[in-house]
C-alpha cells in the first residue's frame, strides 16, 4: 500500500471559461508523489498551481486525464467518494480560514468531528495537537485575539489532528513575516515527518524552499522538469 | 361594542329590551328535556346549550367580514414572517460563506451544513416566540380590561402558534440554504 504513489496524475488538462474565452489553466500535467515526500510547487502567479492543488484536493471536478489520490480515481467520482477523499486530506490555506465563533481548540476539533470520536477524545486530541504546535496556553482564545503566526499554527493543528495521509498547503507563509513563516514551516515539516504524511505545498516564498525533498516548477499551466 | 354603538346599530329601544338570558341548571337536570320544554312553552325564543352557543358565535364570526379579515391578517403575518426570517438567515449565510466553504473543503456534507441553518432557524423561532407570547399575554389582559370580555390564553392556541412559528422558520431555512451552493470549496484557496 505504502509503495503506491499518494498522488498520481496522468495527462491532466483543465480549462476555464467557455467558447472564445476558453483558456487552458493546466496542460498535460504528469505528476507522481510518493508517501512521505514533501514536494514544493513553485511558479509565478497565474501558472496554475492553485488549480492543480484544488484538483488534487478533490475540490474541483476533473475535466480531462486521470488523477488518482490514495489509489482512488477522481475522474467521474461521485460526491460521496470525493467527500471521503477530502476527509483524509489536511488543508492549510493561505489565509487561516478559522471559524471566528470558535476557540482555538474547538477549531482544531472541527476536523475530528467528521470521524466518530467521543467529545472527550476530541477535546483531548485537540489540546494535545495544540500543545505540539506550541499553543497549549492559547487553547481557549478566539482567532481574533491570536497573532497571524499563531492563527496559521492553529490551522496547521487543525489540518494535522486527523493524521491525514496528505497535506495540501497553499502559500501558508504568504501572510506571515519571515520569522513566523520559518517557524510555521519547520513545524509543518517536523510534524509531517513524525506522522509520516505527504505534503504538497504551493509557494513562491524563496525563504522556505529548503524544506522540500523535491521542487516542482510550473509555468503557463505546464510542469517544468 | 359600547352601549352607544349598540344603540346606534339596533335602535335606542334595543337598550331597554332583554335579548339574551341565561338559564343555569342544577347538575342533576336533564339538559335536553329542559331545552325541549322551554322551546315548547315560550314562543319566539331560541334555546341553545353552552356548546351550541359557541358554535353559533363562531359561525357568525365566519360569515361576517371581520372574521375572514383577521384570518387573512394571520396568513399574511405568516408570509411576512417567512420573508423576514429568510432575510436574517440569508444575511448570516452570506456573512459566513467563507467558513461554510472551509467546512465543505474539510469534508463536511451539504446535509451537515443544512442542519446548521435549520438549527439557527429553530433558535430564532424559540427566541421569537418567547417575547411574542409575553406580549400577547399583556395584550390579552389589556383588551380584557378595555372591553370587559373574557380573553384567556388557551394552551392549544399557544402550541399551535408555536408550531406554525417553527414551520415558518424552517421554510425560511430551506430557502436560505440555496445560498449554500455558492459556497465553493475551491474558492477558499
Amino acid at each position: 500500500m505504502s509503495f503506491n504513489p499518494v498522488i498520481l496524475a496522468r495527462q491532466v488538462n483543465h480549462t476555464f471559461g467557455k467558447g472564445v474565452l476558453r483558456k487552458p489553466a493546466l496542460t498535460d500535467i504528469n505528476l507522481e508523489v510518493q508517501t512521505g515526500e514533501i514536494v514544493l510547487l513553485t511558479g509565478p502567479s497565474g501558472s496554475g498551481k492553485t488549480t492543480l492543488l484544488t484538483l488534487i484536493g478533490a475540490l474541483r471536478s476533473l475535466q480531462d486525464g486521470s488523477l488518482q489520490i490514495f489509489g482512488q480515481e477522481l475522474r467521474d467520482a461521485n460526491k460521496r467518494r470525493l467527500m471521503g477523499i477530502r476527509s483524509q486530506i489536511g488543508f492549510v490555506f493561505q489565509t487561516h480560514n478559522l471559524l471566528k465563533c470558535l476557540t482555538a481548540w474547538e477549531n482544531v476539533s472541527m476536523s475530528l468531528k467528521l470521524h466518530r470520536h467521543s467529545a472527550q477524545e476530541r477535546k483531548m486530541r485537540s489540546l494535545a495537537m495544540l500543545d505540539s504546535v506550541g499553543l497549549a496556553h492559547r487553547a481557549n482564545y478566539y482567532p481574533d485575539s491570536l497573532s497571524g503566526g499563531q492563527k496559521q499554527r492553529v490551522a496547521i493543528a487543525r489540518a494535522l489532528v486527523n493524521h491525514p495521509r496528505l497535506i495540501l498547503a497553499d502559500e501558508p507563509t504568504a501572510a506571515l513575516d519571515s520569522k513566523s513563516g520559518r517557524d510555521v514551516m519547520d513545524l509543518l515539516q517536523r510534524l509531517a515527518k513524525e506522522q509520516g504524511c505527504t505534503i504538497l505545498l504551493v509557494t513562491h516564498d524563496n525563504r522556505i524552499l529548503d524544506i522540500g525533498d523535491r521542487i516542482v516548477a510550473m509555468e503557463d499551466g505546464r510542469l517544468i522538469v | 361594542m359600547s352601549d352607544t354603538n349598540y344603540a346606534r346599530w339596533f335602535g335606542d329601544s334595543a337598550l331597554q329590551q332583554v335579548s339574551v338570558g341565561i338559564v343555569t341548571l342544577s347538575p342533576s337536570a336533564n339538559l335536553e328535556a329542559v331545552k325541549a320544554g322551554i322551546t315548547a312553552r315560550v314562543p319566539g325564543v331560541q334555546v341553545y346549550t353552552h356548546e351550541e352557543l359557541i358554535a353559533k358565535e363562531l359561525a357568525f364570526q365566519q360569515s361576517h367580514p371581520t372574521g375572514p379579515i383577521f384570518g387573512f391578517g394571520t396568513a399574511m403575518g405568516f408570509v411576512v414572517g417567512v420573508v423576514i426570517v429568510y432575510q436574517v438567515l440569508y444575511a448570516d449565510v452570506t456573512d459566513h460563506l467563507a467558513e461554510y466553504a472551509t467546512l465543505k473543503a474539510m469534508g463536511y456534507s451539504d446535509v451537515a451544513l443544512l442542519s446548521v441553518i435549520v438549527q439557527e432557524a429553530t433558535i430564532l423561532a424559540i427566541l421569537g416566540f418567547v417575547p411574542g407570547y409575553g406580549v400577547s399575554l399583556v395584550m390579552y389582559r389589556f383588551l380584557a380590561a378595555l372591553t370587559r370580555l373574557e380573553l384567556v390564553m388557551q394552551p392549544d392556541v399557544a402550541i399551535a402558534v408555536f408550531v406554525l412559528t417553527l414551520l415558518m422558520c424552517i421554510i425560511s431555512a430551506a430557502i436560505a440554504a440555496n445560498k449554500l451552493h455558492l459556497a465553493d470549496p475551491a474558492d477558499v484557496f
